[in-house]
């Protein structure tokens, strides 16, 4: 089959296949960030339950919200238990930049411990698990988003007699 | 030698950092003293297996009072760790260490422990070593 100068002016859809590259790359970024996120969940140390359900992943414009400690405690907390820094974690200033973390004080002296604490890692593993994730959802994803791009465009070649 | 004799041996060998922190490098999840400038390093979970090599990820943390110094330690350990292969121990030539995990730019990645008035400057290599020289 051959294909003339015009028939690929026509067909040039570079903007359209950059927007869809983008779109498969930001949803798979996102979703590999929800892994990290549920791997840190199950792997955080757990008393009162904060610092596995403040762990939360966001990107620029959105994002998801923090769980309810009660899911993941051990112990009822005292009745005028408080963590003050029980919050989402900032978002990041880039597009195509997820981040995923706590936000909880705590939550770095957990991760690396303290000269007086035994350190008990549970991002830098969460993350380690999900290593051989990204590949998977960039393919699924890919699929999913090229595969209406590429039926619109085999009815218009097929329109056309090409 | 088990990897993290290794990483002591190694450690332990270089000047560079013994002038800081002298002997206190010790393997476990903190430091058996509270004496500092100091090392502690311990294996993470999630050590990988394949086709008879395994690749472990080690936690090396630095410790001193000021930033300034728990950086320069930190700097001092990436020297030595980052793109190194080593003979000792009878790893044999496919022994080789990758720095996986630093910030040292300014003071990110700097874990300050108010509490106990320190500063952690923690790094992550990975050490990757065929499964059969483990004795």
């Amino acid at each position: 089959m051959s294909m003339t100068r015009i028939d690929l002016k026509k067909k040039w859809n570079g903007p359209i296949v950059k927007t869809l590259g983008k779109n498969v790359l930001n949803k798979s970024i996102y979703e590999v960030g929800l892994i990290v996120e549920g791997n840190g969940k199950e792997l955080a140390a757990r008393k009162y339950g904060y610092l596995a359900a403040s762990i939360n992943t966001q990107f620029q414009g959105g994002g998801d919200e923090l769980e309810n400690p009660s899911k993941y405690a051990k112990e009822v907390p005292p009745a005028n238990h408080d963590v003050k820094t029980f919050r989402k974690i900032q978002s990041p200033t880039q597009d195509e930049v997820v981040l995923v973390g706590t936000a909880v004080d705590y939550g770095p002296h957990v991760e690396w411990g303290t000269i007086k604490m035994d350190a008990q890692p549970f991002l830098r593993p969460a993350l380690d698990m999900a290593q051989g994730k990204v590949l998977e959802r960039v393919t699924i994803n890919a699929k999913l988003y090229f595969l209406g791009y590429l039926q619109e465009h085999e009815a218009y070649l097929q329109s056309r007699g090409i | 030698m088990s990897p993290s004799q290794t990483i002591s041996y190694i450690m332990n060998q270089s000047s560079s950092i013994t002038n800081i922190v002298s002997t206190r490098i010790y393997n476990g999840q903190r430091p058996v003293t509270t004496v500092v400038p100091c090392i502690n390093y311990f294996e993470m979970a999630g050590t990988k297996r394949l086709s008879g090599f395994e690749r472990a990820t080690y936690s090396i943390n630095c410790r001193a009072t000021t930033a300034e110094t728990a950086l320069q330690l930190a700097r001092k350990v990436v020297d030595l760790f980052e793109g190194g292969t080593s003979g000792r121990g009878g790893y044999g030539y496919m022994n080789g260490f990758e720095v996986t995990r630093v910030s040292l730019r300014q003071h990110q990645g700097l874990i300050p422990e108010p509490d106990d008035n320190l500063y952690n400057a923690p790094i992550d290599i990975f050490i990757v070593y065929p499964t059969s020289s483990v004795s």
